[in-house]
């Protein structure tokens, strides 16, 4: 029991370093983020199995806490030949921008390698918004800053993996 | 408009429907099978739903869910403490009075139906024949003595054993206050990969919903108590025969009853007219006026109050409303009657959650390839 519970929490600590390491989650002290993991979905990918397609109703985002993650696009002719946007592994996250506006998704995700992911969603954060002002603000501030800096990249440059 | 909030076809299938039904129906048996528990827990969670505000509030004003529930714990005592020195004292004064009314009530009754009975016989002679007044007299004889020596005291048996389970309540709103959302992620994690994304959006439109439906419950109790007190209280005012209490009790328990649909506001309205009837009898004006009252109200509720308050959250066909309401009543008596919208609603939502997976067939293909890939996985070096 005592070994499970520790096996738990070094999981929990493992999820909430990854976390801390990326953008959205940065400027959250430990605590916060703590405060927050409940609402943090723990999920196992196969290799091969699909986390999302494109076209289906967005409402969340993903971020890698081991594993790899392609993100492609399919394209509409018959043949349906698909387009790869990226390869995405340790700390990195997509399908961020789902968290905003819960429209469809523009691209594709499938696990190339058994992966752990971990899920943030819009109903939830938009409760942390109403229950945890604070951390809800800094999430939004990152989000923002985020969203702003895909538009600079689209306006300015080729086109990435946003809006995923 | 928000994506989160929008149901869309998974109730179109019938045999989703007759899930529906047939969900909401066990659940009503097995509930009535087990009242002390299912009473105290339904009762915990509808409290759990009204008091979340006031807990999110808390930790909006940076109280972690321990200090907020602590706090909630102390206010939650102070309320039943006055409750009890003043609420209480209060709807008791309140049932006396109207226990001294109950002999006044049935002479009323009595007298009402024996009028009714003589003046069929008297207008219609085949009624004389078939002798039935004196039927009528021989039935009111019995339901009197079976009152006396039967209702009244299996009616009291029946209310002092629901006080044990009622003890239970705090204690179950305290734990669902505090481990809700560990129990959700518990039964998230068994979601498959394939639904999960679909299964938490329905979770938190069914989430939404039922806090909707209870919050809305409550204030639209609270809203028709005010109007319809107000209201016999200025309808009996001519003739002096309402206190202000004693228009508001009777305002709670026609709003209570309402709760009940169609069939518990028939009721409710009926009460009104014998307790009119009774006060001034042959006030014929006075029954117009508090029918005329009761259908205001109704109207005023169905307009304002219910967009107000509850919405659009569990709305249903009433021919299905009806034939749940009676089977409700029929499997789990008083409970089940008051429990029938609310189990109906949760079966609803239920089945809005199985309908939607179910019938998207690509998380159905995915779910299925997943399964191979995991089985190829297993049996990769095996034979």
């Amino acid at each position: 029991m005592i070994w499970k519970k520790a096996k738990e929490n070094d999981r929990l600590c493992e999820t909430l370093a990854c976390l801390h390491q990326i953008p959205l989650f940065s400027s959250l002290s430990v605590r916060e983020l703590r405060r927050l993991e409940p609402i943090f979905h723990d999920r196992r990918y196969d290799t091969g199995e699909v986390i999302f397609d494109q076209g289906e109703e967005g409402l969340g985002m993903y971020v890698v806490v081991s594993g790899k993650v392609r993100i492609f696009t399919k394209a509409e002719s018959p043949d349906g030949s698909e387009k790869e946007l990226a390869l995405l592994g340790t700390g990195q996250f997509f399908g961020e921008l789902a968290l905003l506006d819960g429209e469809k998704r523009t691209a594709s995700a499938i696990a190339v390698e058994p992966s752990r992911l971990v899920g943030f969603f819009r109903p939830e954060f938009l409760s942390v918004l109403e229950t945890h002002g604070r951390a809800g603000t800094k999430i939004s501030l990152q989000l923002a800053k985020l969203t702003a800096f895909r538009l600079r990249q689209t306006l300015e440059g080729p086109a990435t993996t946003s809006s995923i | 408009m928000d994506r989160t909030s929008s149901f869309s076809s998974g109730l179109n299938h019938p045999l989703v429907w007759i899930g529906v039904i047939v969900g909401t129906l066990i659940s009503l048996y097995v509930m009535h099978a087990i009242w002390w528990l299912s009473l105290p827990l339904v009762l915990s969670i509808i409290i759990c739903y009204v008091s979340k505000p006031f807990l999110q509030e808390l930790r909006r004003r940076g109280l972690t869910q321990g200090q907020s529930l602590f706090t909630y714990l102390l206010i939650g005592s102070f309320l039943i403490l006055v409750c009890i020195l003043i609420v209480l004292p209060w709807v008791a004064s309140q049932i006396y009075e109207l226990r001294e009314q109950v002999p006044m009530y049935w002479e009323q009754v009595h007298a009402f139906l024996e009028n009714t009975a003589k003046d069929l016989e008297k207008r219609f002679p085949g009624f004389r024949e078939a002798g039935l007044m004196s039927l009528v007299e021989r039935q009111l004889d019995t339901s009197e003595e079976m009152l006396v020596s039967k209702i009244l005291p299996d009616l009291a048996i029946y209310v002092i054993s629901w006080i044990p389970p009622l003890l239970l309540i705090p204690y179950l709103a305290f734990f669902i206050l505090k481990d809700g959302v560990q129990f959700k992620r518990l039964i998230l994690r068994g979601v498959p990969n394939a639904y999960f994304e679909k299964v938490l959006l329905l979770f938190h439109n069914l989430d939404t919903q039922v806090k909707q439906y209870f919050r809305g419950l409550f204030a639209m109790t609270f809203l028709d108590t005010i109007t319809l007190g107000i209201g016999l209280y200025l309808i009996g005012m001519p003739l002096g025969l309402f206190g202000i209490g004693q228009s508001l009790f009777l305002g709670l328990v026609c709003a209570i009853l309402a709760w009940v649909p169609y069939l518990g506001t028939a009721t409710g309205c009926l009460m009104m007219v014998i307790v009119c009837l009774s006060q001034a009898p042959g006030n014929w004006l006075l029954v117009l006026a508090s029918v005329c009252l009761f259908v205001a109200v109704r109207v005023i509720d169905d307009f304002f109050y219910t967009p107000m308050t509850i919405g659009k959250s569990l709305s249903s066909h009433p021919l299905l409303t009806v034939l749940i309401v009676f089977a409700a009543g029929y499997i789990g008596g008083v409970i089940g009657l008051l429990l029938a919208m609310p189990v109906l609603g949760i079966w609803m939502a239920l089945g809005e959650v199985f309908g939607q997976v179910w019938m998207d067939e690509r998380l159905r293909a995915r779910h299925r390839a997943t399964r191979q890939l995991r089985r190829t996985h297993a049996q990769k070096g095996l034979l």
